[in-house]
């Protein structure tokens, strides 16, 4: 079996390197999350006497927030440090500071 | 720190930037006015404080203070005689409005004016759980003669975390808040 063959379907395979693994955010769970989140932003705007339940705040806010979140999931600009990555910095750091 | 790092985290901030500023500043733009059209016009007053159809904006709403024994005195009238008339006023949800009361009647002495006092407890107690916050309550009454429609923003004061709706959505809100900061973060590396 062939390395292209291990690589998993939202994987990428470079032709030089091998197997690649991409690193993925969470987009189902973001849109879920934005969806909700606009809906209870709309709900708390209507009992903080900011704004009525109007089509903008009912329609409006879940639909940003469903898109919002399918994008932050997806793009995951908040993103972890891999481990190795965040030890290796700091000694990497305090050599480049010892030269 | 490398060039491209830099880049990259520039690069966050302003998604999160824009997120943040779509997210806070949106919802305070103004919501649309409609006050009353057609020949009606109309009265109330609660708590010594007259309300009329300009009372259509969220900063300038009808306000029914947290109080027991209030009551809204209110008086109608229309330019011309309406007859064989129906009417309803509902709170407004999204593109829908939740009925709240009905009328329907032959007019037949053709009356051009009625008034009357509801006491604001007995509406508190047709309601299920505690509700405060912001209402756009729309309303018509038409029949022959002619058509009214109109709507004015209702403020029902009151601590919003008290109520079940009101403290429902502020924890809603902060679990999903979090949910979408773990979406945000991505996946373990």
């Amino acid at each position: 079996m062939s390395a292209a063959d291990d690589v998993g379907m939202n994987d990428r395979f470079d032709a030089d390197a091998g197997p690649v693994v991409r690193r993925r955010g969470r987009p189902v769970l973001g849109a879920i999350a934005g969806l909700f989140l606009g809906i209870f932003v709309a709900v708390d705007l209507q009992q903080f006497a900011i704004r009525p339940l109007d089509n903008w705040s009912v329609l409006g806010l879940p639909t940003l927030g469903l898109v919002l979140g399918l994008a932050l999931g997806r793009f995951a600009p908040l993103r972890r440090r891999p481990r190795d990555e965040a030890q290796a910095t700091p000694a990497a750091e305090g050599t480049a500071d010892a030269s | 720190m490398s060039a491209n790092i830099a880049a990259a985290r520039v690069r966050r901030f302003l998604v999160v930037a824009a997120t943040v500023t779509a997210a806070v500043a949106l919802p305070l733009a103004a919501a649309a006015s409609a006050g009353v059209s057609g020949p009606c016009d109309g009265t109330v007053t609660i708590d010594g404080r007259t309300y009329g159809p300009a009372n259509d904006t969220p900063g300038n709403p009808i306000v029914i203070p947290a109080e027991s024994g209030l009551v809204a005195e209110w008086e109608g009238h229309t330019d011309v005689v309406i007859t064989k008339h129906s009417g309803s006023v509902g709170v407004v949800v999204g593109p829908a409005a939740i009925p709240i009361a009905k009328w329907a009647g032959d007019n037949a002495e053709e009356a051009v004016e009625a008034s009357d006092s509801y006491p604001i407890d007995s509406a508190r107690d047709l309601l299920p759980v505690d509700l405060v916050g912001l209402y756009q309550v729309e309303g018509k009454h038409d029949g022959e003669g002619g058509s009214c429609s109109g709507s004015a923003m209702v403020r029902i004061e009151g601590n919003p975390l008290a109520t079940p709706v009101g403290a429902g959505a502020a924890v809603g809100t902060l679990v999903t808040g979090a949910a979408l900061g773990a979406a945000a973060m991505g996946r373990k590396p």
